[in-house]
């Protein structure tokens, strides 16, 4: 059987790997975290009816970026048969993001 | 409001227990013959105070609005922490802090708003956003411009309502 810290950090490599996924982000509030015996992964919370993944973009537009995210995320959890939906939360945009985009249009 | 919500939790359970606890050892200690730790002076004050006191009332209404006031507060509707953006990508979501400080960034750097604001309310598939700052007039347009146009790139829904409420930009002399 696959551990629950091992399901969260195979989707926190695959999120982050994603281009334009700047990191993870621990949300607002109550943190968002993968909590098990021994430690914690911040951004990632597997509980629930849904996986939910917190992330700082760092690429516009954000369409991409998160549903990019979402298949990786969606890949992982279907690879050890967790068939749950992906919830992509972009909780923070790096303001470079948006100034290459500027420029790129310029 | 979470956080102060959090606060007066704790504060409330913690008030609560120990006057669960104070009720708890008086009890026990009355029962055994020696009450304590209430002073036996209040406890013959308590214990002779009638309902219709006056104290007794003004205590009453006093805590009554307190919890009126708390219920109002609790019952009006709050901005979501974060909105769904465009559907028909999938679900996935931004968080509004993200979206205004992002679009009020655009109104400031692409239409020169000074103390540029973006707030969006609505529900988490329709935003209204306004936005508010000083600017030339002939610059508004170009300020709801640049709002919209980096909305779009944040995951707006096409059906956003945008409003403004932009004041002149008083003349440097």
């Amino acid at each position: 059987m696959v551990r629950r810290e091992d399901i969260a950090r195979s989707v926190a490599d695959a999120v982050t790997a994603v281009p334009g996924v700047a990191g993870l982000h621990p949300g607002f509030g109550v943190e968002v975290a993968t909590h098990f015996s021994g430690g914690k992964l911040v951004g990632v919370r597997l509980g629930g009816e849904a996986v939910e993944v917190y992330l700082t973009a760092d690429r516009a537009p954000l369409q991409a970026v998160a549903e990019a995210a979402a298949e990786a995320a969606t890949r992982v959890l279907s690879a050890v048969g967790d068939s749950r939906p992906v919830n992509v939360v972009v909780a923070d945009v790096v303001p470079a993001a948006m100034d290459r985009r500027s420029s790129s249009r310029g | 409001m979470r956080t102060v919500n959090r606060i007066a939790a704790v504060l409330l359970a913690l008030v609560l227990v120990a006057a669960g606890l104070l009720v708890v050892v008086e009890t026990v200690s009355a029962l055994a013959g020696h009450p304590w730790p209430i002073p036996a002076s209040w406890r013959a004050r308590l214990a002779s105070t009638a309902v219709s006191d006056r104290g007794v009332l003004i205590t009453s209404i006093v805590v009554g609005l307190v919890g009126l006031i708390a219920l109002v507060a609790q019952l009006v509707p709050r901005r979501p922490q974060r909105l769904r953006a465009a559907v028909e990508g999938g679900t996935w979501w931004v968080t509004r802090r993200s979206i205004e400080r992002r679009s009020a960034d655009a109104a400031a750097q692409g239409a020169g708003v000074h103390h540029s604001k973006v707030v969006v309310r609505g529900r988490p598939e329709q935003w209204r956003v306004r936005i508010s700052g000083e600017a030339p007039p002939h610059r508004f347009d170009a300020a709801e411009e640049s709002v919209r146009d980096e909305l779009s790139h944040l995951g707006a829904p096409e059906n956003l309502t945008v409003s403004r409420s932009l004041r002149r930009l008083g003349r440097v002399a």
